[in-house]
């Protein structure tokens, strides 16, 4: 029953396919992991340094008979991931075909009509992605599950990032100014940033 | 389905980002202001941003592409006004921006969705980015600091400012000025602004560079190239001096330039540098600072109340008047020329009359209007003197609030560590000094010739002098504003915290910092307030350790010692010695007081006089007051013994009478009966200018004040009517009276209840007070008077029994000239 100090770029997925165990939630729900979901609040969005809880895994027990063929189907653990994608104009990237990487890895797809890509068996100990809209010539790589909290400053700039504003104090008083927020409330700039971006 | 074609644009500047920057973009004769951020990406003014704030320049700039534009970029805080850029255009570069090839793709972190959850994402845009590279260029300025004051600092005024267009020496010899006297003329040479100094770096290739000073418009403030063009010129060429190193990329340039006008000058600015010639296109950079005028003053609380609770008015150049004094005094007769006959008194006044001196001067008076006790004890009010409640000013002129603001918020948004504060820190001297009639007189005593140093910070019921003087803090709040009560006044500015002075009188007013509400005139000459910062503080006229003085220190002892006013007058002189603002030193550390950065002209400190019957409420308590605390000195019992406290004080009231040519006055002030600036001050073939208007009364060769104590007394005495008397007391009865009862004892022993005893003593300490002895013999019966001639005795006991004949020698002091 060890317990996880959480490094960059780590999110509960990951951490719970490394120890064995497909159900992140179920590491995430533990008694003992109370605190850390009092703190953050998405499991998937953890700051390094956390400390993560982890159970020992339940291995599931079947008995068959020998001199036969059985079948076992085994869940493994995965990142579902959802974009929304916008234009320079903020406006969705709606219909556009995309090609993401991961790893060996090539998917295609289309956005949906509001601008979503959906993901949802991505390999839960991957870590990097590369989008690319070929039409568009448009790309991006992914850094999938190192997203910080938004109270910790590399959330907030990663977020001001994602959403087009300069990654700093600057972008985070334009984001402010834009959304009319009060200028001094920095937990109200940060919730609203949290909110706007997702996650 | 949305196709943008739209691209980010990163700039590079030899290869590297160009972080931090201004870039120019003209497409179509139109120029876009940009930002490059930290990463060298362009961003634009978001929505409700402010033109000219790089922070608020944080919207992802777009372009489509392929396309044709022409850049340029500059480092300054603010961007260029459109004025500088369409004057320059050549300094833009054409730049073919295209996708090809393709560009690097960006990185964006992102965060997986809980199993099951359906509305949690993470929002990308995402658009191409387009590089591009710019050439380098280098233009960088030391002096002055860019977001920092440029301070306009006013010439120190030399000793021809004071008598400019006033004829000097004989025309005033003699003359009867009143005491609002004004110069008819008016000064031919006004005081003028010191230079500002520019120095900065350009490319070395550079043949030719030049300096403007514009406003946020860009439209170019009149400067003048030397302190004596009168020709007002919009930019001024840069002297550029190549170094000796061989690989030096850069030279340097260091200027003075004037301002025409300069409180149209005053204000947020920019200091424009460009060069063309040599290069292979225009460069320019500007730098953005506060154009400030800086000045101090002193103001007199008590002018406008004498609780010094309100401000005073400050003092202008209309509000000076003429001051006489002299050079050099005394004049010795010459040589062959009898004394006391027409020729000699012609001969020196001709000598004495260019030592004449005329000024104009501000005037500040030791008052003696407000009626107080003289000790917590008395319930007495009497006429004290006090000297002006000063509250010295220091000014930054052209200073509105929102400017400063301006100045902090930039400041705030570009430096390290996000400062919010002003600190200024204020090193401050005031000089008060004096030399007599008796300067060049060292034949005797020492001349009368004083000056003493003051300054610090009444603090928590104390005198302190912080090394750094006055540390003034202005702070920044979070909605980028100052707060300020209605008065426009900053809470809590000071780093030592001062209190109003408790003396002379509890409730004057505490020095407090403005940022808002006031105005002040450049200058002195009433040519239109402007919005001024307002640093104040008091000045603690007090004894003090820690305050330089030099001079003679005189006789008689401190009037008063510990936490107190004491009483100075003469000339004086404010100096704002050092002065640190934004952690820079405006002087370079070493200047002291002879090299103030900003400085009063020289004012004058004058007394006045109690009236009549104030003079006579004080002498009444005064006197058996000090009598009666020195009554158990050595000597003193003795003394009393023979003549009684009460005697000795009308011995002294007359005394006082008779010194102070019957008038029981301790300055100079009887203009309708007498020469201001000539009397008859002869002593031992010196003649002396006897009687400067307000100050103390002289007589040769040494003595001063209603007492005319001769050695001079110490400046405590010097400059109170308080102390003149209590001087006074101290000479009769501590002093003479009893060197008279020891001279008097070794012919008689005195006898209690003696008339002719008392009466001798009385007599005797009179005469020694003049100087010299006038009893010499007991015959047994009398005494005798051996001595002829002086009728000083008669002058002060005159009207009483005491009045003697002299007669040839001895004269016998007879009952009828008894007194008491």
């Amino acid at each position: 029953m060890p317990v996880h100090v959480v490094e960059s770029g780590e999110c509960m997925t990951a951490i719970a396919a490394r120890y064995g165990i497909h159900d992140p939630g179920a590491v995430y729900r533990h008694p003992q992991n109370a605190a850390l979901r009092e703190a953050r609040g998405n499991m998937n969005v953890l700051l390094p340094g956390d400390e993560v809880f982890v159970p020992d895994p339940q291995p599931k027990k079947v008995e068959r008979g020998s001199d036969a063929t059985h079948k076992f189907v085994a869940r493994v653990a995965v990142k579902e991931l959802r974009l929304l994608l916008l234009d320079a104009d903020r406006q969705p990237i709606t219909d556009a075909d995309y090609t993401l990487v991961i790893g060996a890895d090539e998917r295609t797809g289309k956005t949906s009509g509001d601008g979503m890509l959906y993901e949802p068996r991505i390999a839960a100990r991957a870590t990097e992605a590369v989008l690319r809209f070929p039409g568009l010539r448009l790309s991006t790589c992914l850094e999938i599950g190192a997203l910080d909290p938004v109270d910790a400053d590399t959330g907030m700039r990663s977020r001001l990032e994602n959403l087009g504003y300069s990654p700093d104090d600057d972008g985070l008083a334009a984001f402010a100014r834009d959304r009319g927020l009060d200028a001094g409330d920095e937990d109200g700039q940060r919730a609203a940033l949290r909110d706007a971006h997702g996650a | 389905m949305s196709q943008s074609t739209k691209c980010e644009l990163r700039v590079t500047s030899g290869g590297d980002p160009l972080r931090e920057a201004w870039v120019y973009l003209r497409r179509g004769g139109d120029v876009m202001v940009l930002r490059a951020d930290g990463r060298g990406k362009l961003r634009k003014i978001s929505a409700k941003g402010k033109a000219g704030r790089r922070w608020t320049y944080s919207e992802r700039f777009t372009i489509e592409v392929p396309c044709k534009v022409e850049l340029y970029w500059s480092a300054g805080a603010k961007p260029l006004p459109k004025k500088v850029t369409d004057d320059l255009s050549d300094a833009f570069v054409p730049r073919d921006l295209a996708l090809d090839p393709p560009p690097a793709p960006g990185t964006n972190q992102v965060a997986p969705v809980e199993r099951g959850n359906k509305t949690d994402k993470s929002t990308l845009v995402l658009s191409a980015t387009v590089q591009v590279d710019l050439p380098a260029h280098v233009v960088s300025l030391e002096t002055p600091k860019e977001l920092g004051f440029w301070p306009c600092l006013w010439e120190r005024p030399s000793d021809a400012y004071y008598t400019d267009g006033i004829a000097q020496g004989a025309a005033w010899h003699g003359a009867r000025l009143t005491e609002n006297d004004r110069p008819t003329a008016t000064r031919q040479t006004p005081l003028r602004e010191q230079g500002l100094t520019v120095e900065g770096a350009i490319d070395a290739a550079a043949t030719k560079a030049f300096l403007r000073v514009i406003d946020d418009d860009g439209a170019p403030i009149d400067l003048r190239a030397s302190a004596a063009s009168t020709m007002a010129v919009k930019e001024i060429e840069l002297p550029l001096v190549t170094s000796s190193a061989a690989n030096a990329t850069t030279k340097t340039f260091s200027v003075q330039v004037w301002l025409d006008k300069p409180t149209k000058a005053f204000g947020k600015r920019q200091i424009v540098v460009y060069a063309k010639d040599g290069l292979p296109r225009p460069v320019v950079e500007s730098f953005y600072v506060h154009l400030v005028g800086l000045q101090t003053t002193l103001v007199d609380d008590a002018e406008a109340t004498l609780g010094g609770d309100r401000p005073g008015p400050t003092p202008m150049e209309s509000d000076e008047v003429m001051v006489v004094d002299f050079t050099h005094s005394p004049e010795v007769i010459p040589t062959g020329v009898p004394p006391q006959d027409a020729a000699e008194k012609a001969q020196l006044t001709a000598l004495m009359r260019p030592h004449t001196r005329v000024r104009r001067m501000i005037r500040y008076p030791i008052r003696t209007e407000r009626r107080r006790t003289l000790d917590a004890a008395s319930t007495t009010l009497l006429a004290l003197p006090e000297m002006p409640m000063w509250m010295a000013e220091l000014h930054l002129v052209g200073l509105e609030k929102a400017d400063l603001e301006e100045l902090l918020v930039y400041r705030k948004y570009t430096f390290d560590n996000n400062p919010l504060t002003l600190d200024l820190a204020v090193q401050w001297d005031l000089e008060l000094a004096w030399a007599g009639p008796d300067r060049n007189d060292h034949t005797r005593h020492a001349p009368y010739d004083y000056e003493d140093h003051f300054s610090g910070i009444w603090s928590k019921g104390q005198l302190v002098r912080p090394t750094e003087g006055q540390v003034v803090r202005i702070v920044l709040d979070d909605k980028d504003t100052i707060a300020v009560d209605g008065q426009g006044k900053v809470n809590d500015a000071f780093t030592v915290p001062p209190e109003a002075i408790p003396f002379p009188t509890d409730g004057r007013r505490v020095p407090a910092v403005f940022v808002d509400a006031q105005s002040r005139s450049w200058g002195r000459a009433d040519a239109g307030a402007l919005p001024t910062v307002v640093v104040e503080w008091q000045v603690p006229i007090m004894p003090s350790a820690v305050y330089a003085s030099r001079g003679s220190r005189g006789e008689g002892g401190p009037l008063a010692t510990g936490d107190v006013e004491i009483m100075r007058g003469g000339n004086g002189v404010l100096r704002v010695s050092g002065l640190r603002l934004f952690g820079e030193r405006l002087d370079d550390g070493s200047q002291g007081p002879q090299m103030p950065l900003a400085v009063t002209p020289a004012f004058r400190v004058y007394g006045k006089n109690p009236s009549a019957s104030d003079f006579a409420d004080l002498f009444a308590d005064v006197v058996p007051r000090y009598l009666a605390d020195h009554a158990q000195d050595p000597g003193v019992a003795d003394v009393l013994a023979i003549v009684p406290a009460g005697t000795w004080q009308e011995v002294l009231r007359r005394i006082l009478h008779h010194e102070s040519d019957g008038r029981d006055k301790h300055f100079f002030d009887w203009l309708a009966s007498a020469p201001y600036s000539w009397h008859d001050r002869r002593h031992h073939r010196r003649w002396s200018h006897g009687w400067e208007r307000d100050m103390p009364l002289f007589g040769a060769p040494h003595g001063y004040g209603v007492q005319q104590r001769d050695p001079h007394p110490n400046s405590d005495l010097m400059w109170s009517v308080l102390g003149g008397i209590q001087c006074g007391a101290q000479e009769l009865v501590l002093d003479k009276a009893i060197a008279a009862f020891a001279y008097l004892s070794r012919r008689k022993q005195l006898v209690p209840g003696d008339r002719a005893d008392a009466a001798a003593l009385v007599r005797e300490a009179v005469r020694e007070y003049n100087g010299g002895n006038e009893f010499h013999s007991w015959n047994g019966q009398h005494w005798t008077i051996q001595a002829a001639g002086s009728e000083y005795c008669n002058s002060v006991l005159d009207g009483l029994a005491a009045h003697v004949v002299y007669g040839p020698a001895p004269t016998v002091f007879l009952p009828t000239n008894y007194y008491p």
